[in-house]
């Protein structure tokens, strides 16, 4: 026998408390209910996988069992957040493709452009506006990266998206569809015209867009003066913060705007077929408040104002149009709210016979830029 | 399975270490020979048949040597060793090489023969070497033949070192196989040293990988951010592979073995020389022991020592991968080592200040050859870091204010200083080990974190 000091009592608890680490993890996974979402992150947890052999020698059970010992490991949330503060701290400004901008704003990263979709989705509007026999006006929402550099960490590389903005709006010229500056939108945007924790515009900056889309349309909008406004919640946690862990970051407020002494205008589920306000005062308990406009994502839903103009409006939208919506609802008989990545029908015969008079394309510049447009044509045109 | 992983330490480790530690003494070998094939067969449950194949063969070609060398028969011990050679390259060669020369063949011949795009088998380049070096030992009298095929198998499968070495030589074992001392102070060191290698890994590696992968995937790049990635990348490769050699090691010291070390400071050496003497070190003692020294090495005259050094680093590069720019890393090295012999080798011995920067540039071009498979590639790069795009610009302004503090970070912890200062700590009485205590709970703690956002996570070792 070598002769040794003995082991120090350090020593022994670092390895004592390795060995009573595992086994706490072991057992929590045992005890603990497999939780089913999680309301910080967004989405729905993994479960343990099912057994089977083919599973097994294909791989598929081992992957999904990491899957599930990640999603289920004991206090999950607690250690996404810590994970964040660990970045952070580290001098490092984003974590998941978001960065840690200024003032408490988070950010998404622009991608780079995929080759061929803009292409194909300027081609899409362009045959949209053929097919229905009307000029569709588009209004991308710009990324906050984009307009709000001045919050950006500093020196923050972000691909030039107004750059990619102006080839579509060469691709579409002379087409019947066409892109809207948003001018009012840039210039004000700065202002406090998105969500801190979330990728969207927020109720002050959709109400410039809705000025931008009204002069497109030859509507007088009303002035942000007429209405009322009413601050619902402060306590709004968006999905990049969800996204980055960024606890850190103060709550957004949700506003509801409405304009006094207006008739209340319902929103009609088509799904369903039930109906709602354009508030959906529940939501404000749930973890996504910005669902608190228009309930969330629908395939079809139609806004009825009985003391409308008489035109029927075809927004051909994403979530932005959610909070921007209820502005142009003011002014249209019918807002038809089409969401293309749910809806499968033909778009063109929905606007035949539902007597459409305009069309408006509200959808974020980064997915137009970025992802297929999905959009069925009944008249493929000429 | 990957040791910086959920499953592996809150389910496969536990479960291990318990039916180890309950089984009597003699059935040791057996419990790791069959807990390990589970671990293999978590990533590969194909493959693992190819591995149980591959350890039957060397176990019997062992047998056959040694059974020859008993009998006197040394020509047909020796041709029993070839065979097994030839049979492990053969399986290597199918596995890992097949395609390159297909597709090889394909351009220069202006054939079509198509490719058989056989998935690589985790971990093949580690454990081939290992199974080759027992027949070679016992061959040679440096080792005695394992007459237990449980033994052997638990030699060729341990799961410490299988997916990525140490590679373990049998002679470096051989002992331990059937006498290993296991104890508690060797388990706390293992579990101590199993630490630091996660955190290497996961705080160190997985941080800096981001940098690396967003400059690699730039359009265009200045200097500024063409070097702070090719930094990354370094750190990157460093931390992840001493790491996971950390990790193994102490691993295996909970298992009561002792593997060789792997990795010792390689970035503080003056030359590629004792870089390669520092760097994946166990890969260095192979293709010395049974490849440098079998070609005669520097023994046969100044020509034949430099055609030795060019085969043996070539070999060194195309293990790395199946492509052809790891032989040109490998001939970039071969081609340093060769100068640093006859030409400037004195000179460096004599400025060890100019021989390290000397050395670091050497390494971060190798970098560049080792990152990117194709030649044009590789020419830009190396124009952005010569400064063809610029001086810098916003990526990376932004990459060293984000990056600087982890860059700073890792290259303190490059030097031999952290760990030399823990020591002087520990040394210093009681307080400074419970110091040191609070660092590793500490930094294991954010290490879990960070594995359970799983928010970046890559194995650099799958393609060797």
């Amino acid at each position: 026998m070598k002769k040794h000091s003995p082991i120090s009592w350090q020593q022994s608890a670092l390895a004592i408390l390795f060995l009573a680490a595992m086994a706490v993890g072991l057992a929590l996974y045992a005890i603990l209910p497999a939780r089913a979402s999680s309301d910080q992150e967004n989405r729905i947890l993994a479960q343990f996988p099912d057994f089977s052999w083919e599973a097994v020698r294909s791989g598929d059970f081992m992957k999904d069992f990491e899957s599930f010992a990640n999603d289920q490991f004991a206090g999950r949330d607690m250690w996404v957040r810590l994970n964040a503060a660990f970045i952070r701290l580290t001098g490092r400004q984003e974590n998941k493709g978001v960065y840690f901008g200024r003032d408490g704003y988070l950010m998404e990263k622009l991608d780079v452009r995929p080759e061929g979709v803009l292409e194909r989705n300027a081609e899409k509007l362009a045959a949209m506006a053929q097919a229905c026999g009307l000029p569709v006006y588009v209004a991308a929402a710009p990324t906050a990266a984009n307009l709000l550099a001045d919050k950006l960490p500093p020196y923050a590389p972000v691909a030039d998206q107004d750059a990619y903005l102006a080839q579509l709006e060469g691709m579409l010229a002379g087409s019947g569809a066409q892109l809207l500056s948003l001018d009012t939108f840039r210039a004000h945007a700065g202002q406090g015209g998105y969500f801190r924790t979330d990728h969207h515009w927020n109720a002050q900056g959709a109400y410039w867009a809705y000025r931008d889309i009204c002069q497109a349309l030859g509507i007088v909008p009303h002035d942000w003066e007429e209405y009322q406004v009413e601050t619902v919640s402060h306590s709004f946690y968006g999905t990049l913060y969800s996204k980055a862990g960024a606890w850190w970051v103060p709550a957004d407020a949700i506003q509801r705007v409405s304009l006094p002494g207006q008739e209340a205008i319902m929103q009609h589920l088509m799904d369903d077929g039930t109906d709602h306000p354009l508030f959906w005062e529940e939501n404000l308990a749930v973890k996504d408040q910005y669902t608190y406009y228009l309930g969330g994502n629908h395939a079809l839903s139609v806004l009825e104002n009985p003391q409308g103009n008489g035109r029927k409006l075809l927004l051909f939208k994403d979530s932005y149009a959610h909070i921007l919506a209820p502005y142009l609802a003011s002014h249209f008989s019918e807002v038809h709210l089409l969401d293309p990545r749910y809806y499968k029908g033909y778009v063109d015969r929905y606007a035949a016979e539902n007597g459409i008079t305009d069309i408006v394309v509200v959808m974020t510049a980064s997915s137009l830029c970025q992802e297929p447009v999905n959009m069925i044509l009944e008249n493929k045109g000429a | 399975m990957v040791f910086s992983s959920l499953p592996f330490l809150f389910f496969f480790l536990p479960a291990a270490l318990g039916l180890y530690y309950l089984a009597p003494r003699s059935w040791r070998n057996g419990v790791l020979f069959l807990v390990s094939l589970v671990f293999y067969a978590w990533g590969e449950p194909v493959y693992v048949l190819l591995m149980l194949f591959s350890t039957v063969l060397d176990y019997t070609n062992g047998r056959l040597v040694q059974r020859y060398k008993d009998q006197g028969r040394l020509r047909a011990a020796k041709a029993a060793v070839a065979w097994a050679v030839v049979l492990n390259l053969g399986i290597l060669g199918f596995f890992k090489y097949a395609d390159l020369f297909i597709g090889t063949f394909n351009s220069l011949a202006g054939t079509a023969i198509p490719l058989l795009e056989i998935p690589l088998p985790i971990g093949i380049s580690f454990y081939t070497f290992q199974t080759m070096s027992y027949t070679i030992d016992v061959y040679r009298g440096d080792a005695r033949m394992q007459p237990n095929i449980i033994s052997f198998g638990a030699y060729v499968a341990m799961f410490p070192q299988l997916i990525a070495g140490p590679i373990v030589r049998y002679q470096d074992v051989d002992q331990q196989m059937d006498h290993r001392e296991m104890n508690w102070e060797l388990f706390s060191q293992g579990v101590e040293r199993f630490l630091t290698g996660m955190v290497k890994k996961v705080l160190l590696a997985n941080g800096i990988g981001l940098l690396w992968d967003t400059v690699a995937a730039a359009p265009q790049l200045s200097m500024l951010s063409a070097w702070l990635g090719i930094l990354a990348f370094g750190f990157q490769i460093y931390f992840d592979f001493s790491g996971y050699s950390d990790m193994a090691i102490g691993l295996g010291k909970m298992l009561g073995f002792r593997l060789p070390e792997n990795f010792d400071h390689p970035y503080m050496s003056s030359s590629v020389a004792v870089f390669w003497r520092r760097w994946h070190m166990t890969l260095g003692t192979w293709f010395r022991e049974y490849l440098y020294i079998p070609l005669g090495g520097n023994r046969r005259g100044k020509a034949r020592t430099i055609l030795n050094l060019a085969i043996v680093w070539m070999a060194t590069g195309i293990w790395h991968g199946a492509s052809w720019n790891f032989l040109l890393w490998g001939a970039w090295f071969g081609l340093l080592l060769i100068l640093e012999r006859f030409v400037w080798g004195k000179a460096l011995e004599r400025h060890p200040a100019w021989g390290h920067i000397y050395t670091l540039l050497a390494v971060a071009v190798s970098w560049v050859f080792f990152s990117f498979p194709s030649l044009p590639e590789m020419g830009r790069y190396l124009a952005s870091m010569a400064g063809a795009g610029g001086l810098a610009d916003n990526l990376g302004l932004y990459s060293l204010l984000s990056y600087g503090p982890m860059l700073a970070v890792m290259a303190l912890a490059a030097t031999p200083w952290l760990g030399q200062g823990l020591a002087a700590l520990k040394a210093r009485g009681a307080w400074g080990r419970t110091v040191v205590l609070g660092v590793y709970l500490a930094a294991s703690v954010v290490v879990l974190a960070s594995l359970v956002d799983a928010s970046y996570n890559p194995f650099l070792y799958f393609r060797f």
